[in-house]
């Protein structure tokens, strides 16, 4: 896991998109205040492009982040998607980035956090060639598919957040 | 479309419902939802076999299958959107079958935790929810 710190602070400039667009991704904290703790994992899915994945659950009260990420495994992944609260510094923030061969992109940080503490949300996750999306009840994000990746394989969630429910439509 | 999907860190325990909700395939021999610590330990497979109309439930420790339970009750059809309502009690797991029928089967080794799910064969995944 690399350390938050670590990672470069370039930002993407992302077009078209709702304020607070483009996802982007933190790697998972491995020390510091701020450990995500594994979560639920899906194995071998199979979601193809305009498919939606949907993760209901709850922030819980205390949470410092917590990250969605998806791709074909866990070192592959398109889309990382990292609310942090208070962690590796940073403050109400969304942090995208894409992992290919066990290595964080270029993090892109997002203005907009529609997210509070004890929150009952449902993220849904989309993607086609050029980017995925993120849409909550009052925002999307998007974030470009990097690896241009054709399905998306795996999903886990990490941190603070406790999934109630899964859905693939 | 046959699915295989493997869920980790579920963190199920005895007074959750995990329901499952999917599509069967319209040309599948079966499927199953198998509950444990990982393939190789389950504490519950849940078996529906249409080549054979019954159900078969068994348990697998180390590898090893235990003795089968079967059920001649198959309540549903290939090609149908089913719903499977599993409960994990202490001493078994309750499944609620599409016609409100129920089978029983017992935690014979009595696990106090499902941290691994797997969906294998002709059921395509809709929705699970862990309440």
């Amino acid at each position: 896991m690399v350390l938050a710190g670590a990672i470069s602070c370039r930002r993407l400039a992302l077009r078209h998109s709702v304020p607070g667009e483009g996802l982007g991704a933190a790697p998972p904290a491995g020390t510091g205040a701020c450990s995500m703790e594994k979560g639920l994992v899906v194995t071998q899915l199979d979601v193809e492009p305009g498919e939606c994945i949907k993760v209901k659950g709850k922030i819980q009260s205390d949470a410092k982040g917590f990250a969605v990420n998806v791709g074909k495994d866990s070192n592959t992944l398109m889309l990382h998607f990292n609310p942090r609260f208070d962690c590796h510094g940073d403050v109400n923030t969304i942090v995208c980035n894409s992992k290919e061969d066990g290595v964080w992109g270029e993090e892109d940080r997002k203005a907009e956090f529609p997210f509070q503490h004890g929150d009952k949300i449902e993220i849904c996750i989309s993607f086609d060639q050029t980017e995925a999306t993120v849409k909550l009840p009052e925002a999307e994000f998007k974030f470009p598919n990097r690896l241009g990746m054709e399905k998306i394989e795996y999903l886990a969630v990490e941190g603070d957040f406790k999934v109630k429910a899964i859905k693939f439509s | 479309m046959e699915g295989n999907i493997e869920i980790l860190n579920l963190n199920m325990k005895p007074g959750n419902t995990l329901k499952v909700k999917g599509k069967i395939s319209a040309d599948t021999v079966g499927f199953s939802i198998n509950l444990g610590s990982s393939s190789r330990d389950l504490a519950f497979h849940f078996n529906p076999r249409f080549n054979e109309s019954v159900i078969v439930c068994n348990s697998k420790h180390s590898d090893s299958w235990q003795t089968e339970l079967r059920v001649r009750h198959l309540p549903f059809f290939r090609g149908c959107t089913v719903k499977f309502f599993i409960e994990m009690l202490s001493d078994k797991f309750r499944v609620k079958l599409p016609d409100g029928h129920e089978v029983c089967f017992p935690n014979r080794h009595g696990y106090h935790n499902i941290s691994y799910v797997s969906i294998v064969g002709g059921l395509k995944i809709i929705s699970f929810k862990l309440t």
